[in-house]
């Protein structure tokens, strides 16, 4: 964060930082700082003496909120592990009020002009290394009771939290956000995102676009600048973040949001039109969600389906499986939502970088150098029934009064798709034992997102009632590029010639054998590949909520013969500068007529 | 200011809990309370400076309080090194 150090600026002024913008919208609001185990402390120059003496208040306040925290957890310990614990932490309380410490620290910040945080951080640390230096071992033992007292202060300066209970809307802070670190806060407490790394196809940064949520990734130590008093200002478009904006810096962008609320709302009257080609060609919309509170939204901008209903959220929040009931009740909740319409489930996606271990460590689990190259969803349903039974179950119920398709990730060979299908036939035949009703005929899909799929698609069609394309995971896979590392973020490109001729194969299949193809990856909901996936054949597009719009309208404005035309042109091209520039021509000429 | 000197005499020397006493003997006082051992004065106030003195059985400790209830406060540090900090 140079822009701090290097201007010396007071917390109290404007700062405005820059990173990357991966879910649009503008929010003003104050931080939650996500706990992060390594607290990061960065040193900045106080201007004058006023502001030493805000520092020094600044200063005497987290103190006395530590002295409270440690006062209540002192008092805890005592009730339950009883007084020989206790005595550990009240050498706490002793290292807490230590004048030296205390004085020595409020010297700095007098003298030298510099933070609390970092005035504490040198004072502690050098009575930790003296500790650490003497021959005396308890001595050097109690380095590390400076270092949690230290910590214990330092938390509350920098306005930290132990526990994620977000209780105000507030933008989400973090080194890194895992889904499990965002499972647990109601999601209208979430104002936005700032997080110090990711990118556009982080978990996070996903549930923020369906979410019509702020984010920005890429601040390098933003978690230790941050304070609970700060307000910020997020532009997720720009991925500008400025820490305590002033007046007429919010002024102007609240003018920028009326702008892109207008453009929103000219879009909105297509929500209710019918999606269908210039000439004719019915086309699937459909929503991918995560959350069934996300289904209102999506109905009003047009979606008519759920193409993607993602069930691994279930996962991320309990340490067991949740039973078949637990699930059918979950999942009744959305098809409640979406009926008439239908909603396609995909079963858990567990595995590579959604993994949530607690559930598969007791499973054999071990620990995997390449977990996108490792065991995942649908290897470990095969080898964990425990994980694709009750689920099927559920959906199978489910199906008896609702229309629902059940589609299995991450398939690389027909022989998976054959033992998946024998499984949901015992759970079928199962059923009819129990006579409890399901409906024969439902729909078995499959994801196409590895490149084995996808040139196995003539002999999976053969198999299954549609096809669904993730590109986000078969761009990875067939380029070889790791959609979380900015280093080689830019080689991810959906546009790529040996991604489309996948996506072409995998169409083509699906045709030829009169089955379905559906897209419920990023590229579905990108404006510059609808054409190129009409013109080869795409029956449905599955995207998020708040693009739904933008994409009816081009699919409106298309006629298919035209998109086959491009299709092929497209096919026969091999430079992706080129091919972008031809779809960002055509494309921004048809959403301007 | 008041100074006197005095011999350690419990045998576990000044460690973690005499420490302890100390500075929560010394904290009552509005003087200031020093330590002093082998050349090294130390804060009576601060865990982590006495702690650091490590003053083991038999090495002479000076004590220096300076303020307004200084003879108090150098008779209830007195005491403790005299009563072996309770230990004995």
């Amino acid at each position: 964060m140079p822009a701090k150090s290097d201007k010396s600026k007071l917390k109290a002024d404007e700062v405005v930082v820059k990173g990357l913008g991966v879910s649009s919208g503008i929010i003003v609001g104050k931080p939650y700082v996500l706990h992060s185990s390594n607290l990061k402390v960065i040193e900045y120059r106080l201007e004058d003496d006023h502001a030493v003496e805000d520092e020094i208040e600044r200063f005497h306040q987290a103190l006395q909120i530590t002295r409270e925290q440690l006062y209540h957890v002192i008092q805890e310990a005592k009730a339950k592990y009883g007084k020989e614990y206790s005595t550990i932490l009240e050498s706490h309380f002793l290292i807490l009020e230590d004048e030296e410490m205390i004085r020595g620290t409020l010297k700095m910040v007098k003298n030298n002009h510099v933070n609390a945080e970092s005035a504490l951080a040198a004072v502690m640390d050098k009575f930790r290394n003296n500790f650490l230096k003497s021959n005396n071992e308890y001595l050097r033992e109690r380095a590390t009771d400076i270092d949690d007292v230290k910590r214990r202060i330092l938390a509350n300066l920098l306005g930290q939290h132990k526990t994620f209970t977000v209780d105000e809307p507030s933008v989400i802070i973090a080194d890194t956000i895992k889904p499990s670190d965002i499972a647990g806060i109601e999601r209208s407490k979430i104002l936005g995102f700032v997080c110090e790394s990711g990118s556009t196809l982080s978990h996070f940064a996903i549930v923020a676009r369906s979410l019509n949520i702020p984010a920005v990734v890429g601040i390098a130590n933003f978690t230790g600048f941050v304070a609970d008093h700060d307000t910020l200002l997020v532009d997720g478009h720009t991925g500008e973040v400025i820490i305590n904006p002033a007046p007429g810096t919010i002024e102007r962008y609240s003018k920028k949001t009326r702008e892109i609320q207008r453009q929103a709302a000219e879009l909105e009257p297509v929500a209710q039109l019918p999606c269908t080609t210039k000439d004719g060609r019915e086309i699937q919309l459909s929503a991918n969600v995560e959350l069934a509170e996300e289904v209102a939204n999506a109905l009003k901008l047009g979606a008519k389906g759920i193409g993607l209903y993602r069930t691994e959220y279930m996962l991320f929040s309990e340490r067991e499986l949740p039973d078949e009931e637990t699930q059918y009740q979950e999942y009744l909740k959305i098809a409640r939502k979406i009926s008439p319409h239908k909603l396609t489930m995909r079963t858990f996606d567990v595995g590579g970088d959604k993994i949530p271990l607690e559930i598969l460590t007791t499973r054999g689990y071990v620990h995997e150098d390449n977990p996108m190259l490792g065991w995942r969803a649908i290897r470990i349903a095969l080898e964990c029934p425990e994980f694709f039974v009750p689920q099927i179950r559920a959906m199978l119920r489910l199906s008896a009064e609702f229309q629902v398709e059940i589609m299995i990730p991450m398939v690389i060979s027909v022989s998976e798709v054959v033992q998946a299908k024998a499984l949901i036939d015992k759970c079928k035949n199962e059923l009819r034992k129990e006579k409890i009703p399901f409906n024969e005929k439902i729909k078995v899909g499959i994801m196409i997102e590895t490149p084995g799929a996808a040139l196995s698609a003539d002999v999976l069609a053969e198999e299954v009632d549609f096809f669904s394309i993730g590109t986000n995971d078969l761009v990875q896979y067939t380029l070889a590029a790791d959609r979380g590392n900015p280093k080689v973020a830019q080689l991810y490109n959906c546009f790529h010639p040996a991604v489309l001729q996948l996506i072409h194969k995998t169409i083509s299949a699906a045709q030829k054998n009169h089955i379905h193809a559906a897209m419920c990856g990023e590229m579905a909901g990108n404006p510059y590949a609808t054409i190129f996936l009409l013109g080869l054949g795409l029956n449905e597009f599955s995207v998020l909520p708040p693009v739904l719009p933008k994409i009816k309208k081009l699919i409106r404005e298309t006629d298919i013969k035209e998109a086959e035309a491009l299709a092929k042109r497209i096919l026969n091209m091999t430079d992706i500068k080129e091919i972008e520039k031809l779809v960002t021509e055509v494309t921004k000429k048809k959403l301007a007529s | 200011m008041l100074e006197q000197d005095i011999v350690v005499s419990n045998k576990a020397g000044v460690h973690a809990r005499p420490s302890a006493l100390i500075v929560k003997t010394a904290s009552q006082f509005d003087s200031e309370v020093f330590l002093t051992c082998e050349g090294t004065e130390v804060n009576a106030k601060s865990i982590m400076s006495v702690m650091m003195l490590a003053a083991a059985m038999g090495s002479i400790v000076r004590i220096r309080t300076e303020g307004s209830d200084e003879d108090k406060a150098m008779l209830a540090i007195i005491t403790l090194f005299k009563t072996k900090f309770s230990e004995e």
